[in-house]
């Protein structure tokens, strides 16, 4: 499961006489022990080296990648790091590659020496002005892989390419030794508990562990099989062995753990067949020894007032449990919470209740007088939350090497609706960086409006139907995969839906708004909130479209609704964040709310005045207006609200502005808070890559969304790269983690199955309509949620072992026992015979993989990798082999559908790790 | 309306799945009330048993020509008034109500079955129902001063009104679910739910808790093609292997086993069905037919399935009748009358006729004047209650005045509703053992009309 990319060892050198090479002269300046040339024999470091595929590092002619232009200037010294790159080892000390130049405005030469050296005056190419010209040479590299490259002209500039096909390391980490073992997350300072995981690149190896100060030995210390419980800060050492190789040395990592109370959040929801507007949060903060509590409640628009409030347990979800604390029997502190000094009750012991409430096992709630036996509730949940923030330690080094074909296929899986085999291929040869720069500079296709205007004129009447059909097209079809992906991940943010009311019938409106995702995928996110909030489909789904300035004669104030969800649902969220996504906390550790009502007012006020555009700008305008789903709203000066509005964190906007002005500087308060990189990172993750990311990972997202790089901040192309290319989306070792992964949802699913078949219809159309029945589709429909809170809300629990371990499982809220049965059965139907609701079937064609039907190992291993990214276990793998290899193998296509049916209903596809 | 391919799976989704978010809610994770049983050490008590059973016709069936005047008067006005969509007078079946109020009626010649079950007070007949937040007089309503429900003569809204009894509040659970909720306790020991479906997803059984279970006519949902036992194929042995390995990954583990449960259930369930002895009673094979056939078998299958009490849903569309109405509405009827009729049969033959009570429910009435040959969008309709338990041979409620312009006439004879939905599904509730007192838990709106209990149930 855990393999590393074997390193394909040519050269061994012992001696460093026989390293030499025409760039001698060069590195002997340098003092590496490596290539020292002093007179005398010198002890050095035993070196070997490595191929990798050719592999561009640097194209300074690529402004748009991640790695490239501008071009070098003339007289002046650039700096790169290479290690870690296209396979090179991160403990490489030099590389061999090819350089090249082109377009020099003038003569000139080329000199690449190590950081944090001084420029030697040798160089490695030279040519004359409009020349293009290469030469091999091996680059020493300094300091954490870094290499400085000097442009030696008298003016001008130049473009430099290099291609690198080889590096030196340390040969000890693989010449017949086990590699160290490695710690996850990180060695630092973290604020609570951390559970860690030690892994070795060597496939095979045992790990044993200590936390006493010991050093471990192939004998000694506890060999390690599960994450390691840390509760106190702790030194862990490690040892990695296996029979046949030399025993790693030990390493060591100090975990400094804060150790402040551990906190639990309830949010309290309507109890029992109570009916009730009511609503509250509470919170628990364990201490660290475990033998108390401070508990923190409130509520509001309960029914009737509250008589009392209880922590019962332990429970489960729907089920209630003997009272365990009563609130009103232990005073108040000033704060408002109440101690809660655990104590035996009843059966349960204290070590039960604190287990109880570690899976997720005890909950409040608040009784009233109409409600006697509870009118709302909540079950505890652990919360990550700090109240001073420590960065988050960097993560482990990637491997080396290219992208093995597993990982091209992991990495679409996450980027795309799935690859095909030429993808795969695709991805490894140009590497993931590349792959990206191309589809960000993909240009978006025709659109969705377009689309319905086409079978308009072809004499259709246009339903929703025709904005199913241009979605699946475009999934299925287009080239602009990252695009598609994303659209749809931002379609379950801000989220619209026309599965009723006022967009059930405006297929343009949707349409439109579906074009508009896909238009700012790779754009600004602060042009994104724009668009969105001035889309008419989002301005009728949540009430902005019409909403009138206050009116005091009627009492009139303008709609919430718009308001309220682009702040908590779009944006920054109910609680700070830290810059990891964790909570911040205050002095009583408490949650702090990132607005309250009059924000909510504020802001309402603010979203006055706008309405469909194209119609005049007077009362007839404004209320009898003329639809016009394809263009943003156009704002009437006179149904906008002229007093002062208070936005975020005591801003407010002067009196008397214009709609628009009011707009702007509205959107930019929002698109300044600090919540809004790790809110939308965090659920970005989760639609493409794993649903429970580390702190770490959520924090480099949105170091990349406060920064791109060139001082831009929600720069969306810095944001999806930096989630794809993550350690944590990229490292192999995270896979076997219990907790990595997501549900593939329902709707990726089937995108995956339809491209890597290449699914068509005889009409050529994508005539897959209306999939949101749980029994008999897939209980999910692009824009066609129930609720603007999505299919799943980014902090679904599964009741169970995910949430005894902590996790949240977004996709399982629609993963019932009925979806269960009904998505099997769809996905059959779609394999043997294909998906629609008349003769026009969209069908997959296996012909590509036809051909291995005779062959059951071959053609399981061909679908392992096209589906599953290689990832599939042994046991499923044994399964699939013997189960094919039952069917006659004169039956060559019912092999092929029986193969794809079992995979797309298995456990395993359907969870991406 | 649509038309072409727009009305296809969608438009019948729609019928079937309205506006609550049911996909999310139609959770049929084991019922968690098992977990609480545990501790409870419930006894099974075959003694105490009950069932309600919805019977939903999709679309508005047209109360005016389902129960429809018969004096000379009365019927020469009904004639006038409908004009393409008057019944021929001689074809009515007569009734005869314990009390009457002064007007004769007679049903529509379709549904002989439900008549005979009338005169052998099996079957009572409940007048001009509909869904509303408070009474409401006519003149209320043409003042604009009226509380009404949003979206009056909406498929979608008023259908939702209808399953939660909740018009003036967002539709979160519906009345069924909620009753489930509170009487969860006298099924502590069963496996699947009590809120049962045979017609898909739907909001009368979204409750807080007790979420909803579907079935097909064939008995539980399965997997298409899958086999059990010793000489299942290759397939289903190892989707049934694939299920039953031990991840590692815990998301793995849980889908593996939502999906195990269910193929469990289903074949726990199955097994129930297949102890139960067969029905003599016949059923129509019409939809409404097959699905109340299962009904009847889940009712036969409670002992084992320990459920003490079941609440179904079922139902059937096509009532929507703008247009060209009278054949499909009689035939319509026709399978409704049946499928009733054999459901009342199968009860009695079970011994259970007594305990079990079926009601049937519609999006609304429609216009009593007619648009050419069919009928448009209205409010208030008839409905049947059905069972040994029901103190039929009635009509309860009030039947409107038939007038255009009339104290109950909005415009174009859409009847306003002069009993709510609220008192008819409490009557049923309280039958079925929601006490009086958790009755507004249920209903919270009950205390705004005047009759909380119609006395259709004794």
């Amino acid at each position: 499961m855990c393999e590393a990319p074997a390193r394909s060892r040519r050269i061994f050198f012992r001696s460093v006489r026989a390293a030499a090479s025409p760039t001698l002269t060069l590195l002997a300046s340098f003092s590496l022990p490596l290539f020292a040339l002093a007179p005398a024999p010198v002890a050095a470091q035993p070196s070997s080296f490595y191929t990798v595929a050719p592999c561009r590092l640097l194209d300074t002619r690529d402004p748009g990648g991640s790695f490239g232009g501008p071009s070098l200037s003339f007289n002046a010294s650039r700096s790169f790091t290479f290690a870690g790159r296209c396979g090179i080892a991160t403990d490489a000390v030099a590389i061999s590659a090819n350089l090249t130049i082109t377009s020099p405005s003038t003569a000139g030469f080329v000199t690449a020496y190590p950081a944090s050296t001084m420029r030697p005056i040798t160089s490695q190419l030279n040519y004359r002005a409009g020349q293009t010209r290469t030469n091999n040479a091996v680059l020493a590299l300094g300091p954490g892989g870094g290499v400085e490259i000097y442009l030696g002209q008298a003016s001008g500039a130049a473009h430099l390419i290099v291609d690198v096909n080889g590096y030196f390391a340390d040969s000890s980490v693989a010449a017949g030794t086990t590699a160290a073992p490695a710690f996850l997350p990180p060695p630092g300072t973290y604020s609570g508990a951390q559970s860690i995981q030690i892994f070795s690149s060597t496939p095979g190896a045992t790990i044993r562990f200590t936390t006493d100060g010991t050093v471990p030995t192939r004998t000694t210390g506890q060999v390690y099989t599960d994450p390691v419980a840390l509760g106190t800060a702790s030194t862990v050492r490690a040892i990695a062995f296996r029979d046949g190789l030399a025993d790693s040395a030990p390493v060591s990592g100090f975990y400094n753990l804060l150790n402040q109370p551990t906190l639990f959040i309830a949010t309290l929801a309507p109890e029992g067949s109570s009916i009730s507007a009511g609503t509250g949060t509470s919170t628990l903060l364990l201490s660290a020894d475990a033998l108390s509590a401070r508990v923190q409640f409130n509520f509001s628009n309960l029914t009737t007032p509250r008589t009392a409030g209880h922590v019962h347990g332990p429970a489960d979800p729907g089920t209630s449990g003997p009272i365990l604390f009563d609130l009103d029997t232990a005073p108040a502190q000033p704060d408002g919470s109440r101690i809660w000094v655990f104590a035996p009750s009843g059966p349960t012991t204290v070590a039960q209740i604190v287990a109880a409430l570690r899976a997720g096992r005890l909950y409040i709630n608040i009784h009233s007088s109409r409600y006697p036996n509870g009118e709302i509730r909540g079950h505890y949940r652990l919360a990550a939350g700090s109240q001073v923030f420590v960065p988050p330690p960097p993560p482990p080094s990637l491997p080396p090497g290219p992208p093995t074909a597993r990982d091209a296929a992991r990495f679409l899986t996450q980027a795309t609706y799935g690859p095909r085999f030429e993808d795969i291929t695709d991805v490894q040869t140009r590497g993931y960086s590349a792959w990206l720069s191309d589809q960000f500079d993909d240009p978006t296709g025709a659109s969705h409006l377009a689309y319905l205007d086409g079978e308009a004129a072809a004499g259709q009447n246009i339903y929703s139907n025709q904005v199913m059909e241009s979605f699946w097209e475009q999934a299925l079809t287009r080239h602009d995969q990252l695009r598609q992906r994303t659209a749809l991940a931002l379609s379950e943010i801000f989220v619209v839906s026309d599965d009723s009311g006022a967009l059930q019938n405006q297929p343009y409106g949707v349409a439109g708004y579906l074009d508009l995702l896909e238009r700012n995928a790779f754009g600004n996110f602060r042009q994104l909130m724009e668009d969105v909030t001035l889309s008419p489909a989002m301005g009728e789904f949540l009430n902005m479209r019409g909403n009138d300035r206050e009116d005091p004669e009627t009492m009139r104030n303008p709609n919430e609704n718009y308001a309220r969800e682009i702040l908590q649902l779009f944006s920054i969220g109910l609680y700070q964040l830290n810059p990891d996504g964790t909570l911040a906390l205050d002095g009583q550790v408490q949650p702090i709310p990132t607005y309250d009502q009059p924000v909510v007012m504020g802001f309402a006020h603010v979203f006055t005045g706008w309405n469909f555009a194209g119609n005049p700008l007077d009362d007839d305008g404004w209320y009898w207006p003329t639809e016009d789903w394809r263009q943003p709203m156009q704002a009437w000066p006179d149904h906008h609200s002229l007093g002062p509005k208070l936005l975020l964190d005591g801003q407010v906007l002067p009196p008397g502005q214009s709609p628009e002005d009011d707009l702007r500087e509205a959107l930019d308060a929002i698109f300044a808070h600090p919540n809004v990189g790790p809110f939308l990172c965090r659920q970005l993750i989760q639609r493409l890559v794993t649903s429970n990311p580390s702190p770490g990972y959520v924090y480099r997202c949105a170091q990349a969304f406060a920064d791109d790089g060139a001082g831009v901040r929600g720069n969306m192309k810095a944001v999806l790269r930096s989630i794809l290319l993550d350690y944590e989306a990229r490292a192999e070792t995270v896979t076997t983690q219990q907790g990595f992964g997501k549900q593939k949802e329902p709707i990726v699913r089937l995108g995956q199955i339809l491209r890597a078949f290449r699914a068509t219809a005889p009409s050529a159309k994508y005539r897959i309509w209306n999939l949101e029945s749980p029994e008999y589709g897939l209980g999910q429909n692009p824009l066609r949620a129930p609720t603007v809170f999505n299919f799943f809300e980014p902090n679904y629990v599964l009741p169970g072992a995910t949430a005894d371990a902590g996790l949240v499982a977004p996709e399982f809220k629609i993963t019932t026992e009925t979806t269960a049965i009904g998505n099997a059965n769809f996905f059959r139907d779609t394999v043997y015979r294909g998906v629609s609701y008349d003769l026009d079937q969209v069908t997959p064609d296996f012909s590509e993989i036809l051909p291995l039907a005779g062959n059951p190992t071959q053609l399981i291993d061909r679908l392992n990798l096209l589906l599953m990214a290689n990832g599939m276990s042994s046991t499923m793998r044994t399964i699939l082999i013997q189960t094919i290899g039952e069917i006659p193998v004169s039956e060559t296509e019912e092999r092929v559908k029986a193969a794809v049916h079992l995979i797309a209903t298995s456990p395993e596809f359907v969870i991406q790790k | 309306m649509k038309t072409g391919a727009e009305i296809s799976r969608r438009e019948f989704l729609r019928t079937a799945c309205t506006a609550v978010g049911t996909a999310a809610l139609a959770n049929t994770v084991f019922d968690l009330t098992r977990v609480a049983a545990a501790s409870s050490l419930y006894r099974f008590n075959p003694g105490d048993y009950k069932a309600l059973v919805c019977v939903f016709l999709y679309g508005g069936n047209d109360g005016n020509n389902t129960i429809v005047p018969t004096g000379t008067l009365d019927y020469g006005d009904y004639a006038a008034m409908r004009g393409a969509l008057a019944l021929p007078r001689a074809s009515l079946l007569p009734i005869a109500p314990l009390h009457s109020d002064g007007r004769s009626w007679g049903l529509h010649p379709s549904l002989p079955g439900i008549r005979n079950l009338f005169a052998q007070r099996h079957a009572a007949i409940l007048a001009n129902v509909g869904p509303l937040v408070a009474p409401v007089s006519r003149d209320d309503y043409l003042m604009g001063s009226a509380a009404l429900p949003p979206q009056l003569f909406s498929h979608s809204d008023q259908t939702v009104h209808w399953m939660t009894a909740l018009p003036d509040r967002p539709a979160l659970s519906g009345w069924g679910g909620r009753t489930a909720d509170l009487l969860r306790n006298l099924n502590a020991n069963a496996q699947i739910s009590m809120s049962i479906s045979v017609a898909g997803t739907n909001t009368f059984q979204v409750g807080n808790q007790v979420t909803q279970y579907q079935v097909s006519t064939e008995g539980a949902m399965g997997l298409d093609h899958y086999q059990t036992g010793p000489f299942a194929d290759p397939s289903s042995r190892a989707i049934k292997s694939l299920i039953e390995t031990p991840y590692s990954n815990l998301l793995e583990r849980a889908y593996a086993g939502i999906k195990k449960r269910a193929i469990d259930n289903g074949e726990m369930l199955g097994a129930a069905l297949d102890a139960t002895p067969p029905l003599a009673t016949e059923f129509p094979d019409t939809d409404l037919g097959r699905q109340l056939r299962m009904v009847a078998r889940l009712i036969g299958a409670r002992s084992p399935l320990e459920q003490q009490r079941q609440i179904f849903f079922v139902a059937t569309g096509g009532y929507d009748t703008h247009g060209d109405q009278l054949t499909p509405q009689a035939s319509l009827l026709a399978e409704l009358d049946q499928s009733l009729s054999a459901f009342y049969q199968a009860t009695v033959e079970m011994g259970v006729a007594p305990q079990v009570t079926s009601f049937t429910a519609s999006d609304f009435g429609r216009t009593y004047t007619a648009n050419d040959d069919g009928s448009d969008h209205g409010w208030g309709g008839h409905h049947f209650i059905l069972g040994g338990a029901v103190q039929g041979g009635d009509i309860y409620g009030a039947m409107p005045t038939l007038a255009i312009e009339g104290p109950d006439d909005t415009e174009q004879g859409r009847w306003i509703p002069t009993t709510s939905v609220d008192e008819y599904s409490a009557t049923l509730a309280k039958w079925f053992g929601v006490a009086p007192g958790n009755l507004t838990d249920v209903f919270p709106n009950l205390g705004r009309f005047a009759r909380p209990d119609l006395g259709f149930l004794g």
